[in-house]
């Protein structure tokens, strides 16, 4: 495995009575594009909070690009979950301060920024003041303030809440053309199909407790679907007589209907005997998404009212 | 560039090129200034309305009738106001040149800036009507005609009024004379036709006592003084009280206000950009590219130098009205070598306070309930300027001197006053006033480090002590 950004061993953090994060150990290695999941209030931002050295920990060890991030505060960019701008400098201004606080020199800064802007689609807001932008630029003018000093370690909490879908595609873009110049990022995110789109790897975490950390092919292997969705066109799937088929389900508000496979049932023979027996409208192979697999590992860890917790705090925006 | 350096630069850019802060600092002069001219200019076009009509004066004895007469006579009123004047005009005359020609510019005569108490009084048209029948069916008929707007005033002088006084009994208990007054009559008349009786009573009692009135009033006229100074190194200057009170009172004032208003001005800036950080949430943004201490160290430092520029403008000012009245004599340039010195040390006290204040607490409204016992300290100086100018080196002033924050506003009323402060307290004060500033940073650093990220229910002062005790 490649040299580790980020190491996390043994890091647990309380705020009075309550427990942010316990015993945490993390490895986030150079060049890698990590998804920090978990429901809101799982401990995400206490924990990047604790990398970034704004907060420390209780107890544990916290290695940031070689020591602690207070050492290599020019060489990450960290969007914060709070966002915020100062409201009556101009977006330019602003830009320029953070930059330059970074460490940028002064030299070429200001096209350089005109730079940026233009390619997050802000051209001319450059000489306007930061109360003029609507809430999602101020998001993207945020992102830019994180990233202007070219910084080798990237760490952003929530980066895609409340923006539109046009400006999370966006995101998403500049995301991934970060990560395949090599740079190293972390993203929190509390709606886990956002990382399933671009991570290479997973952390998941529900109270301050991780209980995934994974690379992406990794959980394909490990969370096997078992699950077929069918449309049948007039009636219902009988399991009997359909080789390897458990239990079938009706869906709530749909006509689909799920077939649950036995464990070692092979999906392609099951579907052709669905296939031979019923007329369908459709019929698919579930994929099984990082919800599923954070539910089942929550059911697993603590039972399944947990785990119908877990999944309501996994709100879709 | 340092990062302290480049925060610093923010702040005072941010807070100088406001069009708030323009409008603020030169506004504010501005207004006081217009203020006082509107005064003056109010207070000399203003024309006292004439008095006119009749005054009753019942006095069984005939005596203060004849002596009200005379009081009420035009030619005498004018006399006495002509003194009036007189005297106004030699005690301003003494405030703006005190006699002193040393710090006059060749040119410019200090006389010229006095100007004349500009009161212009009215008219006085006077009738005296004798009432010798002091019975109350007279004063009730008086009492219909003073209603009926037939007259102006009634007087009834009881005899006992008229015997010299007994100066040992209190005077509230002493004998006194009735006047009725009609309603339409103005406060000033009403004084004015009181006086004049009185007057009037006094003549008489003088008459009785054998003595002439008109000179038993001037022998009771006591001189001034021509009043020479001897200073220590032999020097002999010529003064007056008036002067001495402004030299010694006025002048440190001026200082104090000087530092007080430059200090506060640029430390509630501070704050209230501390404040605007946590509540917009750039704070994190900041944080994630200087340690706290940085960005405390960098606002403390660019809001000094808003503090430095306001005092700077303030005190040329102040300076260049100075030298128009010829009045340089009245400060030293080590009066405002002190200034600059004792403005650091409060800048740097208050400022770190407002710092810590601004770090824990997210709007303005919870500030004010954490700033209260603060703003008490710094009111003291305030309140007892009178006290400690007047006794510069007494205990009061000299305790006062060492308690933080009130030691450098406390110091430049010293310093300015016209005693000389005893010389080694003037570097013990700045030994020790620096040294609270370091303990003050610190204590406050360490509350701004803790604060600066916490939202919610604002800290207690109690909860803040906590903190100094984080890592």
């Amino acid at each position: 495995m490649a040299e580790a950004s980020i190491q996390l061993r043994g890091v647990s953090k309380s705020f009075g009575a309550t427990r942010a994060v316990r015993d945490l150990c993390l490895e986030v290695p150079a060049g890698s594009l990590c998804g920090f999941l978990g429901p809101n209030g799982a401990g995400k931002t206490t924990t990047l909070r604790m990398i970034m050295s704004i907060i420390y920990p209780d107890q544990g060890e916290i290695d940031v690009l070689g020591g602690n991030a207070l050492k290599s505060k020019d060489r990450i960019g960290y969007l914060p979950e709070e966002r915020g701008v100062y409201r009556k400098m101009r977006v330019g201004d602003f830009l320029h301060y953070i930059a330059t606080l970074k460490g940028v020199p002064r030299r070429n800064l200001a096209a350089h920024i005109q730079q940026w802007l233009e390619r997050i689609e802000l051209p001319d807001v450059y000489r306007k003041k930061c109360e003029e932008l609507s809430k999602g630029m101020q998001q993207k003018v945020q992102f830019l303030a994180a990233i202007l000093h070219d910084p080798e370690l990237l760490i952003f909490d929530e980066p895609f809440s409340g923006l539109d879908p046009v400006n999370t595609e966006l995101l998403n873009r500049l995301i991934r053309d970060l990560h395949s110049e090599g740079k190293t990022i972390i993203f929190s995110t509390h709606i886990l199909h956002q990382a399933e789109q671009i991570c290479d790897r997973i952390f998941l975490i529900n109270h301050g407790v991780k209980l995934l950390d994974a690379s992406f092919d990794e959980i394909r292997d490990r969370f096997d679907p078992r699950t077929i969705v069918v449309e049948p066109l007039n009636g219902l799937i009988e399991p009997h007589g359909i080789d390897g088929l458990a239990s079938v389900r009706r869906m709530p508000d749909s006509p689909a209907q799920e077939l649950v496979m036995r464990p070692g049932a092979d999906p392609q023979i099951v579907m052709q005997q669905v296939l031979h027996k019923h007329p369908v409208r459709s019929i698919e192979l579930r994929r099984l998404s990082l919800e599923e697999v954070f539910v089942q590992l929550v059911q697993q860890d603590e039972g399944a009212d947990a785990a119908e917790q877990a999944r309501a705090g996994l709100s879709h925006v | 560039m340092s990062k302290i350096a480049i925060i610093a630069w923010r702040e005072f850019t941010q807070t100088v090129l406001r069009k708030i802060f323009l409008l603020a600092i030169i506004g504010i002069p501005v207004l006081i200034v217009g203020a006082i001219v509107l005064m003056v200019v109010v207070m000399a076009g203003h024309e006292e309305p004439p008095l006119e009509g009749t005054i009753a004066v019942v006095d069984p004895t005939g005596e203060v009738i004849e002596a009200a007469r005379r009081e009420f006579d035009p030619t005498r009123i004018e006399a006495d106001r002509q003194q009036e004047r007189d005297q106004i005009q030699q005690a301003t005359q003494d405030i703006l040149s005190g006699g002193a020609t040393s710090g006059a510019i060749p040119g410019i005569n200090p006389r010229a800036g006095t100007f004349e108490m500009g009161i212009s009084h009215g008219r006085v048209d006077v009738r005296i009507e004798a009432v010798t029948d002091a019975s109350d069916a007279t004063v009730d008929d008086l009492r219909q005609r003073v209603h009926g707007d037939d007259l102006l005033a009634v007087a009834i002088i009881p005899a006992d009024v008229l015997e010299t006084p007994d100066r040992t009994s209190p005077r509230g208990a002493r004998p006194k004379f009735g006047l009725l007054v009609a309603e339409r009559l103005d406060a000033d008349h009403a004084d004015f036709i009181e006086r004049r009786i009185g007057k009037a009573v006094v003549r008489v009692r003088a008459e009785r006592a054998g003595l002439d009135p008109d000179t038993a009033m001037a022998l009771l006229e006591p001189p001034s003084s021509n009043t020479t100074r001897m200073l220590a190194n032999g020097e002999e200057v010529a003064e007056s009280t008036k002067l001495r009170k402004i030299r010694s009172l006025i002048i440190p004032m001026a200082f104090m206000m000087l530092l007080w208003v430059a200090v506060f001005t640029s430390s509630q800036h501070l704050m209230m950009s501390t404040i605007e950080e946590k509540s917009n949430r750039v704070m994190e943004v900041l944080l994630s590219a200087v340690s706290p201490f940085q960005l405390m160290a960098g606002k403390i430092l660019g809001h000094g130098f808003v503090g430095l520029l306001i005092m700077s403008i303030y005190s040329s000012l102040a300076v260049i009205g100075l030298a128009l009245a010829a009045r340089m004599d009245l400060i030293t340039v080590s009066d405002l070598v002190f200034l600059v010195v004792y403005f650091f040390m409060a800048y740097f006290m208050i400022a770190s306070i407002m710092a810590a204040v601004g770090g824990a607490v997210t709007d303005i409204r919870e500030a004010n309930t954490l700033i209260m016992p603060v703003m008490f300290v710094v009111m003291i100086p305030l309140m007892l300027w009178m006290p400690i100018s007047e006794a510069p080196n007494g205990g009061l002033a000299t305790s006062f001197s060492y308690i933080p924050p009130a030691i450098p506003f406390v110091m430049i009323l010293r310093i300015a006053a016209d005693e000389p402060v005893p010389v080694w307290q003037i570097p013990a004060t700045i030994a020790w006033g620096y040294a609270c500033v370091l303990a003050m940073v610190w204590m406050s650093a360490k509350i701004f480090r803790v604060g600066v990220l916490m939202y919610g229910k604002p800290p207690s002062p109690l909860q803040l002590i906590k903190w100094l005790r984080y890592a």
